[in-house]
C-alpha cells in the first residue's frame, strides 16, 4: 500500500496563515495612509493610495508566502517534533529511492496521514492588535482634526466686483452644509448659494485679501460677524427659511464711499415635508362585517421625505346607537411599521371583541402617522375607514321604513284570513260538518280580533282585553303587569286611564286623517260581515267581504303613506291676459349693480421700469415692492431681489436687466384684453373714402 | 491654349511659309505673285489669331458685373466688388455703385450677389439692370410684427420662411417661454399670436427650426399701448348673463360703457335712459344692441344710429335668440342675410399646448391664480344664425374656419351681426381670456377709427438705413435709446413726412410737440 504526501496539501494551510496574517497587519497601515489622503488631497487621492497600498501588501504577502516551499516543509517537518525521524526530505524525493528507504518513506508517510502535524505558524496576535489599534487612533484624530483642509483648499469665490488696491476682497470660500441628524443626509460642502434642508448648520469659512478688520454676513435684518481664525474667517447661521445675503468686509477708513456692493447669494432652505399616508387594505373606505367576523385587517402605507417613525397610532372609535342617540369610544392603539426609513407599511387587524363591537354599529379607524423631524415631528392622517355592523332589524331606508312600522302584522293577517278561509273551503268536502264549523269559526275568531284592533284605531270600545294578534306580544301570566302602572292618588297623569276609558287614542287620532278614517269604517264593516259568515260556518259567504276589508286596509296603507314626485315643478301656463296687470307701485328705474374696478397692483409700472430704459434706482425700489407684494406662488421674490441687485450693482450690465425683465414678465398678470382704435387712414385716407362716396 | 502659344504656332507658320516661298524653284512664277503670296501670309496669320482670340467688344466693354454680398468668386468680365461683397484678389473695389457708375460709365450693369443696398439702389438710375442672385435665401425672409397692440390683447405675426420645407416656427415671449408654435407648409407662410400684458414694449423672439435644427432667431418687437377708453352703448331687451360678463370685462380695460337694459313694460335697468339722436351718438365709439332692443327701437332712432354709422359709429347688433320676421326684416335692412341655426360652434382653440397656454395667460392674480383655470377646456357656443350677405367680411370665424359673425361697411362706420347668443359660457368655463380676446377684437374692429392723423413708418426700420416716418409735422424728432435727441427736417416734396438713419438698435421713440410718443423698433 503506498500513502502518498504531497507537499501542496501540506503547505496550503500553512501559506494561507501567512498571507492573512500579512494582510491584517497590512490593511490598517493602508487604511491610514488612505484616511491622510482624503483628508489632503480629496477622495481621488485616497482611492489611488488605497490601490498602490493594497497592491504592496499583496506583492509583500505573496513574496512571503513564496518562502513557504518544499525545503522550509522538509525542515519544518523534521522540527516538528512529529516522529518524522529525520526523514522528511525522502517524502519528496525525486530520485529513485532503495528498498530501504523506499520503506521508511511509506511509514512516515502513513504517520503523517495519520496524525498531520502542525505546520501552520501562529497568529501575530500582538502585531495585529498593534496595528489596528494606532491606525484606529490615527484615523480618528485625522477626522476629528478640524482646519487641516480648510486652510488649504478654499474654492475662489465669483463676487463680481471689480479689484481695487487696498480693498478687502474676497478670495477664498468653504460653506460647509451639515443637514439636521434626523434627515441622515451626510455632510457636504457647497458654494456660497446652497440649497439645503430646511435646519442645517451652515459654517462659512472664507478668506479675504487684504486682511479686513472685520466682516460679516449681511443677512436681511441680522448681520452675523465673522470671526477671525489665522488666516481665515469663520461664521455659523442656521438655515431657518430662504434667504439672500451679502460677504461684506469692512472696508478700510479713508476709502471713499460708494464702492459697488458684491453681488447677493441664494441660499434655499428646502423645507421637511409632512408624511403621507396611504390606505392599502380594505380597498373601500365603507366595509360591511362580514358573518363570524372576529378581526378587521387594515393595511396602510407611509412615505416621507426623511423617514417615518416606527410606530403610528391606529385611532379606533366605536359609534353606537342610533338617530340622535349615538354614544363614541375612542380607542388608541400603537402601530409597528415594517419597511425602509422613507416608506413603511403598517399592518394591524384589530380584535371586534376586544373594542366591544356589536350590531347596529360602526367601527371607524385612522392611521396617525409622523415623521421624524425634530423638534416637532410632522403628522397626517389617512382617510377615515368604516366597518359598518348593520342592526339586525333593518327596515327599509326613509319614509317608507317609517310607515310600514306603524301596522305591519295587521296587513299580513286580513291576507291570512283570506288565505285560511280559502284552505278551509278546499278541504271542506273532506271534513266532518261540525269540524268544518269549528275550523270556520275559529277564522271567524281571528277575523274579530282583526277588527277590534282596527276599530281602536277608530275609537271603538275595547271588547276585553282580548288574544292579541299573532305578531303582538302575548301578554305575560299577570295580565295585568303589562298595564301602565296604577298610580298613587293624587296623581293627575293617569286619572283618566284608571277611572274612565278613552274613545280613542292620541296617537291614532293623530295619525289619521277624516278620508282614511271613512275608509276605515268601510273596512270594518266588511269585516263584521266577513266575520259573521265565518262565525255561521259560511266562509263562501265571507270571502267576498274579506277580500273587501283587504282592499279597503290597503287603501288606508297608501293613504298613510306620504309619496312625493321626483320630477321638477310644472308650471302654470303664463296667462298672457293677466301679464303686466297687478299694481306696480314702488317700482323704478334702477341701477345695474356698480363693478368694482380692478387694480393692476402696480404691474405696469413695474415693467415700465425695466422694459425700456436702465432702471433708476426708486423705480428699481418700486418694482422689489410689487414682486414682494405678488403672492410666492406666482413670483420667486428672492430672485426677482437677486436680480434687482445685480442691476443695481450695475446698471449697464446689460444680461442682468435681460435676467430681471424675463422675471418680472414672468410674475406680470395678464390684463383683460382691451382694445385699441382701427386705424382711420388719416385724413388722405377720408378724402378718398369721401370721393368714393361721391360727397 | 493660352494665347502666346496660339500667336507662337501663328508666327512660327508665316515663318515657314515665307522660307518655303522664298527656297522653292521660283521659275514660271512671276514675281508679283510671290510678293502678294509672301505678304499675304503674315495677314493670313493675323486673321486668323484673331479669329481664335477675337478682341473684346464695344458691347461687352460696357456691362459691368456688381458684386454684392455673398457674391461668387467666379464672375466673368469686368467686376467691380461693393463694400459688402466678399474680398477676393482681382476685383476692383468700390466705396459704392454711384462711384462705378461715374468712373466706368457702363450702359448695362450686372447684379450678382444678395442684391444691392438701399445705398445703391438710387444709383442704378435708369440702368438697364440683371439680377442673378446667387441662392434662394434660407430662414425668415417676411416678418410683419403687429402694429400697436392693446394692453392684454392677443395679437398675431404672420410672416414667411424660405428654403426650409416644414419649418416649425415658434413664438418665445420676453421671458423665454413658448407661446406658440406653427408649422409651414407649401407656401412657407406661417402665422403666430401671443398675448400682451401691462402697456410699454415687448421683445419676443421669432424661433425658426428645421428638423431639430435651430436656423434662425429674430427679434419681434411689439409695443403694447394702453387700452383705448372708448364710449360703448349697451342696449339690452332683458338682463342677461351676455350683458354682465360684457359689462365686467368692458369694465376692466377701462371702456366707459352706457348700459341700458329693458326689463318691460317700460321698465329699465341701468344707467338713465338715452334718446338716441345724432347729437347723444356722437360721443359714442360703438353701439351694442340685442335682436329684441334693435327690433323695439322706434324707426327715429334707428335712422338715427345708421346715419351715425355712416358718420363713423360702430354698430353690433348681437342676434341672441330664434329670429322673427322682425328680425329677419332688420337684419336685410342692414345689409344681411340671415338664414336659422342653431347649431353649437367651437371657437378656434388658442393653442393645444398646455405649457404654451400657461405661457399665454401668465400668473394670474393673488386673489386669482390662472394655475385655477389651467387646462380648462372651450366650451361650446350656440350660434343663433348663419349670417351671410354681399360685401361682407367675417369678424369671428370657429375653429374650421367658417364664419359665424360678418361685417360690413357702411359710409365710415361699420356694421356687424353677432349671433352668438352664449359666449358668457367662456367666462364660466374659466376662459375669461378667450372672451375678452373675442370680444376686444371685436371692438376694435368695428368700433369708430381713430380720428389723428397716426404717425406711421415703413416697417421694419433696419440699423443704418433710412427709415420715413411720416404723420409727425413739424418740429418732431427722435429719441434713441440712450435718450439722445435728433431733430428731423421734413421732406419738402412731402411736409408731413421725414427720413431718419438709426445708428443703434432699440425702441426709438417720435415725439412731436403736443402727441405722444411712437415708437418704433430698430
Amino acid at each position: 500500500m503506498t500513502v502518498a504526501v504531497r507537499a501542496g496539501d501540506l503547505l496550503r494551510p500553512a501559506r494561507r496563515r501567512s498571507l492573512a496574517n500579512d494582510a491584517l497587519i497590512g490593511l490598517p497601515v493602508v487604511a491610514v495612509g488612505a484616511t491622510l489622503a482624503f483628508r489632503f488631497g480629496g477622495i481621488t487621492a485616497a482611492g489611488v493610495i488605497a490601490i498602490i497600498g493594497i497592491a504592496i501588501i499583496a506583492a509583500t504577502a505573496n513574496a512571503r508566502t513564496r518562502r513557504l516551499n518544499r525545503k522550509w516543509l522538509i525542515q519544518r517537518l523534521d522540527l516538528s517534533g512529529a516522529d518524522i525521524e529525520d526523514s522528511a526530505d525522502l517524502l519528496f524525493a525525486d530520485r529513485a529511492l532503495t528498498p530501504l528507504q523506499a520503506l521508511q518513506r511509506e511509514r512516515i508517510a502513513c504517520r503523517l496521514t495519520a496524525a498531520p502535524p502542525e505546520l501552520r505558524r501562529p497568529w501575530s496576535t500582538r502585531r495585529i492588535a498593534a496595528a489596528w489599534l494606532t491606525s484606529t487612533i490615527a484615523v480618528a484624530t485625522l477626522a476629528a482634526l478640524p482646519g487641516a483642509r480648510r486652510a488649504t483648499i478654499l474654492a475662489t469665490p465669483d463676487e463680481q466686483v471689480t479689484a481695487a488696491p487696498g480693498m478687502p476682497r474676497l478670495t477664498g470660500q468653504w460653506l460647509r452644509i451639515i443637514p439636521p441628524a434626523y434627515t441622515g443626509l451626510p455632510s457636504r460642502d457647497a458654494g456660497l448659494d446652497a440649497r439645503a434642508p430646511a435646519g442645517s448648520q451652515l459654517a462659512w469659512t472664507l478668506s479675504f485679501a487684504p486682511q479686513p478688520a472685520a466682516a460679516v454676513l449681511a443677512f436681511p435684518g441680522r448681520p452675523v460677524p465673522l470671526v477671525r481664525r489665522g488666516d481665515s474667517w469663520t461664521a455659523r447661521r442656521v438655515l431657518d427659511r430662504s434667504v439672500l445675503y451679502r460677504v461684506m468686509p469692512q472696508l478700510p477708513p479713508g476709502q471713499p464711499p460708494g464702492q459697488p456692493l458684491p453681488r447677493l447669494h441664494r441660499l434655499d432652505a428646502v423645507a421637511d415635508a409632512p408624511p403621507q399616508v396611504r390606505v392599502i387594505a380594505p380597498e373601500r373606505s365603507l366595509s360591511v362585517v362580514t358573518p363570524g367576523q372576529r378581526r378587521w385587517p387594515l393595511i396602510f402605507a407611509a412615505r416621507d421625505d426623511y423617514g417615518v417613525a416606527a410606530t403610528a397610532q391606529l385611532h379606533l372609535t366605536v359609534a353606537e346607537g342610533d338617530g340622535e342617540n349615538v354614544k363614541f369610544r375612542e380607542t388608541v392603539v400603537a402601530v409597528h411599521g415594517t419597511g425602509s426609513g422613507t416608506v413603511k407599511r403598517f399592518a394591524v387587524a384589530p380584535d371586534l371583541a376586544a373594542l366591544r363591537f356589536v350590531a347596529g354599529s360602526d367601527l371607524v379607524a385612522r392611521l396617525v402617522v409622523s415623521d421624524n423631524r425634530s423638534p416637532g415631528p410632522q403628522a397626517a392622517v389617512s382617510t377615515s375607514l368604516i366597518l359598518r355592523w348593520p342592526a339586525a332589524t333593518a327596515d327599509g331606508a326613509g319614509m317608507e321604513g317609517v310607515v310600514t312600522r306603524v301596522l305591519p302584522a295587521y296587513f299580513r293577517s286580513q291576507r291570512q284570513v283570506i288565505i285560511d278561509a280559502e284552505a278551509l273551503l278546499k278541504d271542506q268536502p273532506r271534513l266532518a260538518a261540525a269540524r268544518f264549523l269549528t275550523r270556520s269559526d275559529g277564522i271567524g275568531a281571528d277575523q274579530r280580533l282583526l277588527r277590534l284592533r282596527y276599530g281602536q284605531f277608530l275609537g271603538e270600545e275595547q271588547e276585553g282585553t282580548g288574544p292579541p294578534t299573532a305578531d303582538a306580544p302575548a301578554p305575560g301570566p299577570e295580565g295585568d303587569a303589562a298595564l301602565p302602572s296604577r298610580s298613587a292618588f293624587g296623581s293627575e297623569r293617569n286619572t283618566l286611564a284608571d277611572y274612565g276609558h278613552v274613545h280613542d287614542e292620541a296617537e291614532a287620532a293623530t295619525l289619521l286623517d277624516p278620508g282614511t278614517r271613512t275608509t276605515l269604517k268601510a273596512a270594518l264593516d266588511a269585516m263584521w260581515q266577513s266575520e259573521l259568515s265565518l262565525r255561521q260556518g259560511a266562509p263562501q259567504t265571507a270571502l267576498p267581504f274579506a277580500y273587501t276589508a283587504l282592499r279597503l286596509i290597503k287603501q288606508v296603507q297608501q293613504a298613510t303613506r306620504i309619496f312625493l314626485a321626483r320630477v321638477g315643478p310644472v308650471l302654470p301656463v303664463i296667462d298672457e291676459t293677466r301679464r303686466l296687470t297687478g299694481k306696480r307701485d314702488g317700482l323704478d328705474h334702477r341701477d345695474l349693480p356698480a363693478l368694482v374696478s380692478v387694480d393692476d397692483g402696480g404691474a405696469a409700472a413695474a415693467w415700465a421700469a425695466v422694459s425700456l430704459a436702465e432702471p433708476l434706482p426708486s423705480e428699481l425700489a418700486g418694482v422689489e415692492a410689487w414682486a414682494r407684494s405678488r403672492s410666492a406662488s406666482v413670483v420667486d421674490p428672492l430672485a426677482v431681489a437677486a436680480a434687482i441687485d445685480a442691476v443695481r450693482r450695475d446698471p449697464g450690465c446689460t444680461p442682468c436687466r435681460r435676467a430681471l425683465r424675463e422675471l418680472v414678465w414672468r410674475a406680470l398678470p395678464r390684463p383683460a384684453p382691451g382694445v385699441t382704435r382701427r386705424d382711420g387712414g388719416g385724413a388722405a385716407g377720408r378724402r378718398y373714402l369721401d370721393a368714393l362716396g361721391g360727397r | 491654349m493660352s494665347v502666346a502659344v496660339i500667336a507662337a504656332l501663328l508666327g512660327l507658320a508665316t515663318v515657314v511659309a515665307i522660307i518655303r516661298l522664298a527656297i522653292a524653284p521660283s521659275a514660271g512664277v512671276r514675281p508679283w505673285r510671290l510678293a502678294a503670296l509672301t505678304a499675304l501670309q503674315p495677314l493670313a496669320a493675323g486673321l486668323l489669331y484673331f479669329t481664335l482670340e477675337p478682341p473684346p467688344s464695344p458691347d461687352a466693354q460696357s456691362v459691368l458685373t456688381v458684386a454684392t454680398t455673398g457674391a461668387p468668386v467666379a464672375a466673368g468680365g469686368r467686376v467691380i466688388a461693393l463694400p459688402e461683397a466678399p474680398a477676393m484678389a482681382g476685383r476692383e473695389r468700390v466705396p459704392d455703385l454711384a462711384t462705378a457708375i461715374r468712373r466706368i460709365a457702363p450702359t448695362r450693369l450686372r447684379v450678382i450677389g444678395a442684391g444691392l443696398t438701399a445705398r445703391d439702389r438710387d444709383a442704378v438710375d435708369g440702368l438697364p439692370l440683371d439680377f442673378d442672385p446667387t441662392s434662394a435665401p434660407h430662414g425668415l425672409i417676411a416678418l410683419s410684427p403687429p402694429p400697436v397692440v392693446a394692453a392684454g390683447a392677443a395679437f398675431r405675426v404672420g410672416g414667411e420662411v424660405g428654403g426650409i420645407a416644414h419649418a416649425v416656427i415658434e413664438l418665445i415671449d420676453p421671458a423665454g417661454r413658448r407661446v406658440d408654435t406653427a408649422t409651414t407648409g407649401a407656401t412657407g407662410n406661417f402665422t403666430l399670436n401671443g398675448t400682451a400684458r401691462t402697456p410699454g414694449p415687448a421683445l419676443f423672439t421669432v424661433r425658426v427650426h428645421a428638423g431639430a435644427r435651430l436656423v434662425e432667431d429674430a427679434a419681434l418687437p411689439v409695443w403694447v399701448a394702453a387700452a383705448a377708453a372708448s364710449r360703448i352703448l349697451l342696449l339690452a331687451g332683458a338682463p342677461g348673463p351676455e350683458i354682465k360678463y360684457l359689462r365686467r370685462w368692458a369694465s376692466d380695460t377701462g371702456l366707459r360703457v352706457h348700459a341700458e337694459v329693458a326689463t318691460g313694460a317700460g321698465l329699465a335697468l341701468g344707467d338713465a335712459s338715452l334718446p338716441l339722436t345724432p347729437a347723444t351718438l356722437r360721443p359714442f365709439d360703438l353701439v351694442i344692441v340685442d335682436g329684441r332692443s334693435w327690433t323695439a327701437l322706434s324707426p327715429a332712432a334707428r335712422a338715427a344710429v345708421r346715419a351715425a354709422v355712416r358718420g363713423g359709429l360702430g354698430l353690433i347688433v348681437r342676434l341672441d335668440g330664434p329670429s322673427t320676421a322682425a328680425s329677419r326684416a332688420a337684419a336685410t335692412t342692414l345689409g344681411f342675410a340671415v338664414a336659422d341655426s342653431d347649431a353649437a360652434v367651437m371657437l378656434p382653440v388658442p393653442t393645444a399646448d398646455d405649457a404654451a397656454q400657461a405661457a399665454r395667460s401668465g400668473p394670474g392674480t393673488v386673489d386669482a391664480p390662472a394655475a385655477v383655470n389651467a387646462g380648462a377646456a372651450l366650451p361650446p357656443l350656440t350660434r343663433t344664425a348663419i349670417v351671410t350677405g354681399a360685401g361682407t367680411t367675417p369678424l369671428l370665424r370657429d375653429g374650421r374656419g367658417a364664419t359665424i359673425a360678418a361685417w360690413r361697411a357702411d359710409g365710415v362706420g361699420r356694421i356687424a351681426l353677432w349671433p352668438l347668443a352664449d359666449s358668457f359660457r367662456l367666462v364660466l368655463a374659466g376662459r375669461s381670456d378667450v372672451f375678452g380676446e373675442l370680444w376686444s377684437s371685436a371692438v376694435t374692429t368695428i368700433g369708430r377709427s381713430d380720428p389723428a392723423n397716426a404717425p406711421h413708418r415703413d416697417s421694419p426700420a433696419w440699423l443704418g438705413q433710412r427709415v420715413t416716418l411720416c404723420g409727425g409735422g413739424t418740429d418732431t424728432a427722435v429719441v434713441d435709446p440712450r435718450g439722445g435727441r435728433t431733430p428731423l427736417l421734413a421732406d419738402p416734396a412731402t411736409p408731413s413726412c421725414a427720413g431718419f438713419w438709426p445708428t443703434m438698435v432699440g425702441w426709438h421713440r417720435l415725439v412731436g410737440p403736443g402727441q405722444t410718443a411712437a415708437p418704433f423698433y430698430v
